[in-house]
């Protein structure tokens, strides 16, 4: 049942990637460095999305705001950086890859828990009967 | 489908979620087909040691292109030679081509001419330690040939009646040009040796020598900085390659007659204008009957 929960947001996913891959439209490919970070932020609100969801706190103000501002700063900066001479991408890249990393591996923690109360719970019902 | 919609009531993140993810997997699709057709098309973006194998990969191609255009214009060349042969008019016609080539530079010539040798000297000041280096290089800019100098020359040559110039084995056509990179001169946008730089121009040797030998002319300008830098020698008999790059016009069209004729007025006109009176200044003749209302 936890699985269910987990599975629509990857079918919304593929909707959208499937939708666009296979229809005609493009970026220009000056405005492609800033898109692959707007997506890269991307894929960290909604790992963190997630993450707020399953331990309960999701708040879908913050959820949206974070989604919609991580991903405009993020090609801003990179914009930025481009403009001034310094890498500032890279500061989006390695925070926003070290947030997807945390975030993963607290939603896998969150399953794994769910899991093993799950078992032990099983466990019980047929120890006590 | 219920499964889904019970979930969604108990979690109402679920739907908030589940739209922003297909979002995100939207621009994550067109991220990807950006990146394929960024590294489809053009250079890759952001990644510089594929650019290398890049280069490598299109410069072997150009390479193969080129070899493969002299391979064709000599063979075509042939063709034409052998259709001449066979009659009086073709004959005639084969000439023509011939000398058409012979001045565009399509095939390859000998005959007499003088060898012009560039180089930079050797006789630049020392950098003074206090002198930056940009203001070093403005200093010292005289004691290097630029490819400038080089087209002087070409200039003077051509003044001087020469019919084939190649520039470091490179044939001068009327699509050449001819520039400075850094330590490197592009000549028909091959990069050549910068120092020294051999200019070979067919022509009567003597013409041609003394043109560059004239008072205040090439050899003397040298003079100043550094008379090493310019040498010439006189050749009885030297073969120039033919141009080896790509003849295809995109723009230009032969002229229909009218315009063709126009042109010709124009020309006319342009050289009829040089009226010696009006170079020094002193003002033409009014005409009295042009005062009409």
């Amino acid at each position: 049942m936890i699985r269910a929960s987990s599975i629509l947001p990857i079918i919304g996913g593929l909707a959208g990637f499937f939708a666009i891959y296979f229809s005609s439209y493009t970026v220009s490919p000056t405005w492609a460095p800033y898109l692959s970070l707007a997506t890269l932020a991307g894929v960290d609100s909604i790992c963190g999305g997630i993450r707020a969801g399953l331990e309960g706190k999701f708040h879908d103000d913050i959820f949206l705001t974070g989604f919609i501002m991580n991903t405009l700063l993020s090609a801003f900066l990179a914009y930025l950086g481009d403009r001034i001479g310094v890498d500032l991408f890279l500061a989006a890249v390695v925070l926003l890859g070290g947030r997807i990393f945390l975030n993963l591996s607290l939603i896998r923690r969150y399953w794994l828990n769910q899991a093993h109360l799950a078992t032990q719970s099983r466990k019980k019902d047929a120890a006590v009967s | 489908m219920s499964v889904f919609t019970s979930q969604i009531r108990h979690k109402p993140w679920l739907s908030q979620i589940t739209v922003l993810a297909a979002i995100l997997g939207a621009l994550l699709a067109l991220s990807l087909k950006t990146q394929d057709r960024i590294r489809g098309d053009q250079m890759p973006n952001m990644r510089p040691n594929q650019f290398a194998s890049a280069y490598a990969q299109l410069r072997d191609e150009v390479v193969d292109q080129k070899k493969s255009i002299a391979d064709l214009q000599s063979r075509l060349n042939k063709y034409q030679q052998a259709a001449a042969a066979e009659s009086g008019n073709t004959k005639l016609l084969s000439a023509d081509l011939q000398k058409a080539n012979l001045l565009a530079g399509t095939i390859a010539v000998t005959g007499p001419g003088v060898v012009v040798t560039l180089r930079d000297s050797k006789k630049a000041p020392p950098r003074p330690a206090d002198m930056a280096p940009e203001d070093y290089i403005a200093m010292t800019r005289t004691y290097i040939i630029h490819s400038e100098d080089i087209q002087a020359v070409i200039n003077e040559l051509r003044a001087a009646g020469a019919e084939a110039i190649a520039v470091n084995d490179q044939r001068v056509v009327a699509t050449t040009a001819i520039r400075c990179v850094g330590p490197v001169v592009q000549v028909n946008s091959i990069p050549t040796n910068g120092s020294p730089v051999r200019i070979k121009a067919i022509g009567d040797p003597d013409t041609l020598v003394s043109a560059l030998t004239m008072a205040s002319g090439i050899q003397d300008q040298y003079k100043v900085t550094d008379p090493s830098m310019f040498s010439m020698d006189k050749v009885k008999g030297m073969t120039l390659p033919a141009f080896a790059g790509s003849t295809t016009v995109r723009y230009a069209q032969p002229a229909a007659d009218a315009k063709a004729e126009q042109a010709q007025r124009q020309s006319e006109q342009s050289a009829t204008d040089t009226d010696p009176n009006a170079a020094m200044g002193v003002n033409p003749p009014v005409s009295t009957t042009n005062t009409t209302h």
